[in-house]
């Protein structure tokens, strides 16, 4: 008896739809507009309490971008518009976290800063 | 390696405390559809994943993962923050506070200790992949069951982000199965 292939999966390749708007990607959990696929609830907007909470919101929501991106070139590593956009999105990342360990506090113990970063407390904590 | 950052993927914040609702949504840390399962599996598996491909993709979803069990330590915190012992009892979830006080211990939502034998390492590309497509859809129905125990907006939001990940993760796990299948001209 020869061996039996069964052919199970019909895949696709993603193509590179990604949501312009940052933010409602952000807030949807998905920068692929054809990947978003609801359940019960939407978040429509954060309302970010202070200027440090909506410094944190933006770096959160170029963080999500960098992730997305980097999935995405995990298995599109030719794809060279994902490549050029997610080193856009590194800097703004970048310059963000800048902007918060300038004004605010270290966010890691490898910051050049370094201020503030061992009084700051963790994410998790609840105010 | 990692370094630290001190912030979330996504924003928490659960001012209404329900402990009720901590004993359930343990399970999304140390149940078998548990972020800390996925994490730990796809950790495991990236080493002998023929390429790059895999190994890119394993190491930062694994990574994600891991940033998903910090989302859920904010929502426990808040689901627990200044509740007492007699606060666990009149909700009925005396045994949590019995067994672990205010301790996070991974458990799934009956209490059962979170173990490695929730997933498989073969050193099988296509056996680990479709294992890891299929856990995608175990953690995505898992938020589901969570998301229909509630209606209270501050924790419908971050648990609704964290299902549409398993949904991205479905989609980038199939795309490099489909890629090794190519790669080694087998389908099964």
């Amino acid at each position: 008896m020869g061996v039996m292939f069964i052919k199970t999966l019909n895949i696709n390749s993603q193509p590179f739809e990604f949501d312009n708007d940052l933010e409602k990607g952000f807030l949807k959990g998905s920068m692929w507009v054809n990947l978003y696929s609801p359940f019960k609830y939407v978040v429509d907007n954060i309302v970010p309490k202070d200027s440090l909470d909506q410094a944190i919101y933006m770096l959160q929501v170029y963080n999500f971008a960098k992730i997305e991106l980097t999935l995405y070139l995990s298995t599109h590593p030719e794809n060279e518009k994902a490549f050029e956009l997610l080193k856009k999105i590194n800097n703004e990342r970048d310059r963000m976290c800048d902007y918060i360990e300038g004004h605010h506090s270290a966010l890691s113990s490898g910051s050049s800063i370094l201020d503030g970063y061992f009084k700051y407390p963790m994410p998790w904590s609840v105010k | 390696m990692w370094e630290y950052k001190k912030i979330l993927e996504f924003p928490v914040n659960i001012t209404k405390p329900n402990l009720k609702f901590a004993s359930l949504l343990i399970s999304a840390i140390g149940g078998y559809t548990g972020e800390l399962n996925a994490s730990i599996r796809y950790f495991m598996q990236a080493p002998t994943m023929p390429d790059l491909v895999g190994r890119n993709l394993l190491m930062e979803i694994a990574t994600e993962e891991m940033a998903h069990v910090e989302i859920l330590f904010a929502m426990m915190e808040g689901l627990t923050k200044n509740q007492t012992a007699a606060d666990y009892q009149a909700q009925g979830v005396s045994s949590m506070f019995i067994e672990h006080g205010k301790g996070i211990y991974p458990s799934d939502s009956f209490g059962n200790a979170y173990t490695a034998d929730y997933f498989a390492s073969t050193g099988d590309v296509l056996t680990d992949l479709s294992e890891d497509m299929t856990a995608e859809q175990k953690a995505r129905a898992g938020y589901e069951h969570l998301m229909s125990m509630t209606n209270d907006p501050e924790i419908l939001g971050p648990l609704s982000f964290l299902r549409e990940r398993e949904i991205i993760h479905y989609q980038r796990f199939a795309e490099a199965l489909k890629y090794y299948q190519e790669k080694l001209g087998k389908e099964y």
